[in-house]
């Protein structure tokens, strides 16, 4: 069992629960940070060495991953790619003018950006079912199982959909307050 | 495994604010994750992996199954029985290979079928 300290078991639960509050490919965006996260707290030699050793519901897989993990097409490599996928995807998200994706909007061919969101996400199933399942691992071996995901962490959905904890979307003032901030 | 619970728990609630006859199919995405957290949480065979992402896709693309997938919600939070739920139901699931081909990966990410290849 890995000991996570409360600074970092704090981010990785925040990461978390962004996850399950977004969708349109920045879910996966921050499941990955979680992820990349709690591979340098475990340590890499020691998390293949762990993932060999797992005697988990879900042994016959884990242990696949630990040892092909060094291999050309093992999960070192591929959590790169997956890395870089997502970061394209979240980056061309992030600048689209109308997060919405309503039809009007798809419709809209000047939007360049759109166009740039849609070719990366069509990279989006590269992203294999192994990489769940070293989240999971990485989350059943940690303190970190034993947390709640407080609702004050979710985000307020940028497209529709429920808030969270009478969260509301509040627009910043756009004039400075007195005093120069 | 509170957090695992959580997780899945919060991710369902999320799915669940989206029309499952939607278009964009965001449902269809985010069942799919909980889905893809769920087996790999409970354990799969490499030979039962295929078979329960067809039976899971079946389910979210009929809306009608919303109350499966409230009993999955439901089995999750007791006592994590949703590998007997996956197993009964797999006798439904063969017949939608032409489903899983149309509605993945493209549709979920809010195209239509008719854009793929533009």
């Amino acid at each position: 069992m890995i000991n996570i300290s409360p600074i970092y078991a704090t981010t990785i639960v925040q990461k978390i629960a962004l996850y399950c509050s977004s969708y349109n490919g920045n879910d996966v965006y921050y499941l990955k940070e979680s992820i990349m996260l709690m591979i340098n707290l475990y340590g890499e030699e020691n998390l293949v060495e762990m993932l060999k050793k797992d005697n988990s519901n879900n042994k016959l897989v884990v242990r696949k991953i630990g040892e092909d993990w060094y291999k050309p097409k093992g999960m070192k490599k591929k959590l790169k790619k997956i890395s870089l996928i997502l970061s394209k995807i979240h980056g061309s998200y992030s600048i689209l003018e109308d997060k919405t994706l309503t039809k009007e909007y798809k419709n809209k061919e000047k939007d360049k950006y759109f166009k740039y969101y849609l070719k990366f996400c069509k990279e989006f199933p590269k992203i294999e079912f192994n990489f769940y399942a070293l989240f999971v691992f990485l989350i059943q071996n940690s303190s970190i199982q034993n947390m709640n995901i407080s609702s004050q962490y979710l985000k307020v959905l940028e497209s529709g959909g429920r808030t969270f904890g009478g969260v509301q979307k509040e627009r910043l003032r756009e004039t400075p307050l007195e005093g120069g901030i | 495994m509170k957090l695992m619970h959580d997780l899945i728990i919060r991710r369902l609630d999320v799915s669940k604010d989206f029309d499952l006859n939607n278009e964009n199919s965001k449902s269809i995405w985010t069942f799919y994750e909980v889905y893809k957290l769920c087996v790999n949480f409970l354990g799969i065979t490499d030979n039962q992996l295929k078979r329960k992402q067809k039976l899971i896709l079946s389910l979210i693309i009929n809306p009608d199954n919303i109350v499966l997938l409230n009993k999955l919600k439901t089995y999750i939070s007791e006592d994590n029985k949703v590998v007997e739920l996956t197993l009964n139901s797999l006798k439904e699931s063969e017949d939608i290979d032409e489903i899983y081909e149309d509605f993945y990966p493209v549709s979920i990410f809010g195209v239509n079928l008719d854009d793929r290849g533009n």
